[in-house]
């Protein structure tokens, strides 16, 4: 699922800050710098992860516009319920990017 | 030659597999039991010339009088009576009948030796043995045929026993039953055929028939839509099971765009490391598991779902219906789903552990699934 944390993510789920990367060059930077795959680009805002008490920490790491949703500490079915929130979130909005 | 006739019992072939449990053979195994006639005929007249080493070849009416019958089909699991039914010359059957019967048990005790991977080489003639090639194509990978319940292992006609006979014949390709799915990347109307290429990237040039045209023409002027379409027809496999290539089409069927199948079969192809050199790839036993449950017991008139891998090796179905988000976290190793349906309103939710190796499992998955419609 998507705005779930993998296991090696240890609770702090990876995305783009929005104010530093545009939806393609999110993109470009994933799947050509990164050299992974993406199927294409959704989003969520700071206020709506919020509104789920879930911090954004703009940690800049590994690169500079990376920020982490904090879902550390949280027992796995409040990842779950928080995970299938923020999606219901994503979706409303749409598809921002697709390949 | 009078109108009697002698009728003696040539094969019992037991018949298991899931499929069999209710005493039935599906039509396409059935008519599969005639090759086992031209086989004893083969070996029949093998073993007449070694009687008779004088002679050059067999005599011109060597099976006249004789016939081949399926006489009953008993239960457990499913035992078709196949007898050889010999005219009667006088008081006794015709000449050439005892070269027949001794040809059925030469055939059974092949097999047995098959069955244990030893050297049949010497048995019976290698266009007898070539002959498997087509006989059990339609068997599935967890059914077999037992020849003879008293032999110490019971004849047993598996896959692997298939194998040993076609390939003792120096056969490297054997007919089977096939099933690809995949793309319509080409349509040739003047030949007739079209181009699928399978999710594994391989491509098969096929022809198809004039009632098979409209599926293959929506598929490929979709295919850019990635249109995906089931092909169903006899295929040439190596002795790996490889398929080497479709020799005839006998069914097509274009395929929704979250058909199971055919995103388990994608799921298949991924290995060790896929998660960002993280991420263990799903087992094979249980991918052939999990997609022949769905196919099996998945309610038709419920949505499909979206299926992804999980890192641990797992799969993971997920459902939008309506406000609810629902997941179901399969546990391929012990069979067990973890089932959350998640109101993204209300927050209400509804969670359960379903064994999804039951039958009753998957119903309360398809109760659970169609009640959402009505919550």
């Amino acid at each position: 699922m998507v705005f779930k944390p993998f296991p090696k993510d240890e609770g702090l789920l990876s995305v783009y800050n929005g104010e530093k990367f545009d939806v393609e060059s999110a993109y470009t930077h994933y799947t050509e710098l990164q050299k992974l795959a993406s199927a294409g680009v959704v989003g969520v805002s700071v206020s709506e992860c919020k509104a789920e008490s879930l911090n954004v920490i703009d940690d800049n790491d590994p690169f500079d516009g990376h920020s982490s949703i904090d879902f550390k500490d949280l027992p796995a079915k409040e990842i779950l319920k928080k995970a299938k929130m923020l999606k219901a979130k994503a979706q409303l909005r749409g598809w921002l990017y697709i390949r | 030659m009078s109108s009697e006739k002698e009728i003696h019992i040539l094969f019992t072939p037991r018949f298991v597999g899931e499929r069999f449990d209710d005493h039935g053979i599906p039509l396409s195994i059935l008519s599969e039991l005639s090759i086992l006639e031209d086989i004893t005929l083969l070996i029949a007249k093998d073993l007449y010339l070694k009687g008779n080493v004088d002679r050059k070849r067999v005599l011109k009416n060597f099976d006249q009088g004789i016939t081949f019958e399926l006489k009953s089909i008993e239960k457990g699991s499913v035992i078709p009576t196949i007898v050889l039914v010999c005219a009667m010359n006088g008081l006794f059957p015709v000449e050439n009948s005892v070269f027949f019967k001794d040809a059925g048990n030469k055939l059974i005790s092949t097999i047995e030796k098959a069955s244990l991977g030893l050297d049949i080489s010497n048995e019976i003639p290698r266009s007898a043995m070539a002959q498997f090639s087509k006989f059990g194509k339609g068997l599935r990978q967890d059914e077999f045929i037992e020849f003879d319940q008293n032999l110490p292992h019971k004849a047993k006609f598996d896959l692997r026993t298939r194998i040993n006979l076609v390939s003792a014949a120096g056969e490297s390709e054997f007919s089977a039953n096939t099933k690809i799915r995949g793309f319509v990347s080409e349509m040739n109307k003047a030949k007739k055929t079209f181009n699928i290429e399978s999710i594994s990237g391989a491509i098969y040039t096929l022809s198809y028939s004039e009632d098979q045209k409209q599926e293959v023409h929506e598929a490929f002027s979709e295919y850019e839509n990635k249109s995906k379409i089931l092909v169903e027809g006899t295929g040439k496999v190596d002795s790996s099971g490889k398929l080497i290539s479709i020799e005839e089409v006998d069914k097509l069927t274009l395929l929704d765009d979250l058909d199971v199948q055919f995103r388990l079969d994608e799921l298949s192809l991924l290995k060790d490391g896929w998660l960002e050199g993280n991420g263990i790839s799903p087992s094979d036993d249980g991918l052939s598991w999990i997609s022949e449950s769905f196919d099996k017991y998945f309610h038709p008139n419920l949505d499909l779902p979206y299926i992804y891998p999980t890192p641990d090796g797992n799969i993971q179905a997920e459902w939008e219906m309506k406000n609810w988000s629902v997941t179901l976290d399969v546990q391929l190793n012990n069979k067990i789903g973890y089932y959350h349906a998640f109101e993204t309103i209300s927050s209400k939710e509804i969670e359960r552990d379903i064994n999804l190796s039951t039958e009753s499992g998957w119903s309360e998955l398809n109760i659970l699934l169609g009640s959402l419609d009505f919550e």
